[in-house]
C-alpha cells in the first residue's frame, strides 16, 4: 500500500539542490547533503564497472573451457571485479552516501563536525579510485582482490603496486569518514536526543565508525608492505628474506574481516529503519539491537583467523578462531529475530523499502547461517576456497549489503530528491533483483559443495548447467540494477512531489522540508520522543 | 577544547628520559639475555611510546573521552598482536608437521 501523501511543504529557504548551481558549487562543498550524493554518483560509477566485470566473467564460464577469455585475462578480471566492488563501491556505499545525508538530520545537527574533512574524504576516496583505475586500464592485476603473498610480492607481474597504492589512498578516507561520524554523533546531537534516543540508524553507523577507524590502518600498512617487498625486496613476508608468508593473512584479515561488518552493519542500519516504519511499530528490543551493533563490531575483530584454516594456521589457534567465530553470530541473531519480531502484530506494509528489507531479512539469514558453516573446522576444510565461499559472502554482500543500500536509497529518495520514484516499477524492480540474485548465487553453493573451486576459468562438464543458470541469474540480477538507475533519474525531474513525510516516519530527518534546506532546519529541532514512537507521535503523523 | 599550557621544562625532562631510555635499549643489546632481550626491548620501547603519546600528543592533558580512544587503540593493537601470537606460539604442538 502507498500510505497518504501530504502535500508538499512550501520551504521558507532555498532548498540544498536549488541554493547554488553549477558545478565549483558542488565540487567545493562543504554541506554533507551535496557531499552524500558526490559519493552517490562516484560509487554508482564504480558499482557498474564492478559489475561489469562480473558480467563478462559470468559470460566466459558459460562453456566448461571458458568462452571468451584466457586464463591471464580472467584472473584480471575477478581481481578487478573484487577490488572495485569491496573498496570503491561496498566499504563507502552506505556510509559515503546515506550516512553523510542523514547522520547529522537524523541528530538535529547542521552539518557533520567536520565539513572540510568530509568533503577532502571524497576527494581522497576519488584520489585512490583513480589511480587503482589508472592501474587496471595499464593492464591490470591479477592476485585476487586478497593480494596473497608470495604471488603479489614475488611472481605476479601485473601492476600489483599501483592497486595497492590506490586502495591505501582510499583508506584514508574511510578513516576521515569514521573519525567525523563519530565525533559528530558525540558532539552534536540536538536537545533532548539522548544516547537511546537515536534512532538505530545512529547506533549501527557509530559501530561502522569505530572499525573503519580501528582496521583500515592495519590495511594500510599491510599493503605498504607488500609495496615495500615487491618494489625493495625488504623482507617481511617471504621466507627467503626472512618472513612469513602466513603473517600477512594474519594482518590483512584483521581488516578484511571486520569490513565484512563495515559492509553490513550500514546495511543493518538501513533495515533498522525500514522495518519499524512499514510496520508501523517501535523496533522491537531497542536496547538490545543498540548493543549488538557495537557488539558485531567488537566481537567481529577477533574472528579473522576462519579465513586461514588451510593456510598453514595451527590447529589450537583454529580452534581458538573457530569458537570465536560462532560468536559473532549471536549479535547478528539478535537483530534479525528483532526485526521480524517488529514485524509480529504491526501494520505492515509491501512499498518498496520493506521488500528490499525482507529481502534483506531471507538472503542475511542465508548468507550468515552459510557462515557457520565456514566457521566449523571441519566443514571449512571441504569447502575452502571453493564457489560455496563464493556464493556465502556474496549473500552477505550483495544480499545484505546492496539489498541495504537500494532499500535505504528508496526509503529515503522521496527526502534527497524531493521527489516520489514510480512505486509499481520500483516493487517490480525489487522483485527483480531478489529472483537475479538467488538465480545467480544459490547454484554457486551446490557447485562448491561440488568441489568446483573458485577462481578457475574452466571447469568439468558436468558443471555446466549449474553455471548457466548463475549465468542466467546474473543477467536477470543486471536489469534489476539497472531499472532503479532509471527510474530514480526520471524520477528526478518528473517524480510527483514527495512532501515533508510521505511514509509517516519517526526521525527528525521527516521533520524537515523534501528536499532539505541548506541547514536542514529552520529552527534546531528539540527531540521530545523515544525513537520510533508512533503512539506518542500519532497526532504530527497524521498532519505530516 | 583550549590548549593544555605544559611548561617547557616537562618536554625537555621527557625528552632526555627518551634518550636515556634510548641509550639503555642500545646498553641492553650488547648483553646476552636469551629470549629476553626481546622482551626488555619492547618494553623500553613500550615505555618510550606511553611519553611520547602522554606528554608530546598530549593524550594525559586531554578529555577522558579521547583518553579512552587513545586506549582503545592500544587495546585493539594488543588484540591484533596476542591473538596473531596464539597461531606462532603453538605451531608444532602436535607431532605432525606443519601443525
Amino acid at each position: 500500500m502507498t500510505t497518504p501523501q501530504a502535500p508538499p511543504a512550501a520551504p521558507s529557504h532555498i532548498d540544498y539542490l536549488s541554493e547554488r548551481q553549477g558545478i565549483w558549487p558542488w565540487l567545493l562543498t562543504t554541506d554533507h547533503k551535496r557531499i552524500g550524493l558526490l559519493y552517490t554518483a562516484s560509487i554508482t560509477g564504480f558499482f557498474f564497472i564492478g559489475g561489469f566485470f562480473a558480467l563478462l566473467m559470468r559470460l566466459h564460464l558459460l562453456e566448461p573451457k571458458g568462452a571468451l577469455f584466457g586464463l591471464e585475462t580472467y584472473n584480471k578480471l575477478f581481481t578487478m571485479h573484487g577490488i572495485i566492488m569491496v573498496w570503491f563501491f561496498l566499504i563507502p556505499s552506505i556510509p559515503g552516501t546515506l550516512g553523510n545525508f542523514l547522520i547529522p538530520m537524523m541528530i538535529g545537527a547542521k552539518d557533520l563536525a567536520f565539513p572540510k574533512l568530509n568533503l577532502a574524504s571524497w576527494y581522497v576516496f576519488m584520489t585512490g579510485g583513480i589511480v587503482t583505475l589508472y592501474s587496471m586500464l595499464r593492464g591490470g592485476v591479477d592476485t585476487g582482490w586478497t593480494f596473497y603473498v608470495p604471488f603479489s610480492t614475488t611472481y605476479s607481474t601485473a601492476y600489483v603496486a599501483g592497486a595497492a597504492i590506490g586502495i591505501f589512498i582510499a583508506g584514508f578516507s574511510s578513516i576521515m569518514t569514521g573519525l567525523n561520524f563519530i565525533v559528530t554523533i558525540h558532539r552534536m546531537r540536538a536537545p533532548g536526543m539522548t544516547w537511546f534516543r537515536m534512532p538505530i540508524f545512529l547506533w549501527s553507523m557509530y559501530a561502522t565508525s569505530l572499525v573503519l577507524v580501528l582496521a583500515t590502518p592495519v590495511l594500510a600498512i599491510t599493503l605498504l608492505m607488500v609495496i615495500f617487498e615487491r618494489l625493495f625486496r625488504v623482507g617481511i613476508f617471504d621466507p627467503s628474506l626472512g618472513g612469513d608468508p602466513v603473517l600477512f593473512q594474519h594482518m590483512f584479515w584483521f581488516y578484511s574481516h571486520p569490513a565484512v561488518y563495515i559492509m553490513i552493519l550500514p546495511a543493518m542500519a538501513v533495515i533498522s529503519e525500514i522495518i519499524p516504519t512499514f510496520s508501523r511499530k517501535p523496533i522491537f528490543g531497542y536496547t538490545a539491537v543498540a548493543y549488538s551493533s557495537l557488539g558485531i563490531a567488537v566481537v567481529g575483530f577477533l574472528v579473522w583467523g576462519h579465513h586461514m584454516f588451510v593456510a598453514g594456521l595451527s590447529v589450537y589457534s583454529a580452534m581458538a578462531f573457530s569458537f570465536l567465530s560462532y560468536l559473532v553470530a549471536i549479535p547478528s541473531a539478535i537483530k534479525v529475530f528483532n526485526w521480524t519480531a517488529t514485524m509480529v502484530k504491526g501494520s505492515v506494509s509491501w512499498d518498496t523499502p520493506m521488500l528490499y528489507a525482507i529481502g534483506f531479512l531471507g538472503l542475511f539469514t542465508i548468507g550468515g547461517m552459510t557462515g557457520l558453516f565456514l566457521a566449523a573446522l571441519g566443514i571449512d576444510v571441504h569447502v575452502t576456497d571453493t564457489y560455496f565461499v563464493v556464493a556465502h559472502f556474496h549473500y552477505i554482500m550483495v544480499g545484505g549489503a546492496v539489498m541495504g543500500y537500494l532499500g535505504g536509497v528508496h526509503y529515503w529518495w522521496p527526502k534527497i530528491s524531493g521527489k516520489m520514484y514510480p512505486e509499481g516499477l520500483a516493487r517490480l524492480s525489487a522483485l527483480i533483483v531478489f529472483i537475479g540474485f538467488n538465480l545467480t548465487f544459490f547454484p554457486q553453493f551446490i557447485l562448491g559443495y561440488l568441489g568446483m573451486p573458485r577462481r578457475y576459468a574452466a571447469y568439468p562438464d558436468e558443471f555446466q548447467f549449474l553455471h548457466v543458470l548463475s549465468t542466467a541469474g546474473a543477467t536477470i540480477l543486471g536489469v534489476g540494477y539497472i531499472l532503479p538507475l532509471c527510474y530514480l533519474i526520471w524520477s528526478w525531474k518528473y517524480g510527483k512531489p514527495a512532501g515533508r513525510n510521505p511514509w509517516r516516519a519517526t526521525g527528525l530527518e521527516w521533520q524537515t522540508s523534501s528536499p532539505p534546506p541548506s541547514h536542514n532546519f529552520e529552527v534546531t529541532p528539540v527531540c521530545t520522543h523515544p525513537a520510533y514512537d508512533f503512539e506518542g507521535m500519532k497526532e504530527e503523523l497524521e498532519l505530516a | 577544547m583550549a590548549e593544555p599550557i605544559v611548561r617547557k621544562r616537562t618536554y625537555w625532562i621527557v625528552y632526555v628520559v627518551l634518550l636515556a631510555l634510548t641509550l639503555l635499549t642500545v646498553l641492553l643489546g650488547y648483553l646476552h639475555m636469551g629470549e629476553f632481550n626481546m622482551v626488555v626491548a619492547i618494553a623500553i620501547a613500550t615505555i618510550q611510546a606511553s611519553l611520547i603519546a602522554g606528554f608530546f600528543m598530549h593524550a594525559l592533558y586531554e578529555a577522558p573521552l579521547v583518553r579512552v580512544v587513545t586506549v582503545g587503540g592500544v587495546i585493539w593493537f594488543l588484540i591484533m598482536m596476542t591473538l596473531t601470537l596464539t597461531d606462532y606460539h603453538t605451531r608444532g604442538w602436535l607431532p605432525f608437521p606443519g601443525k
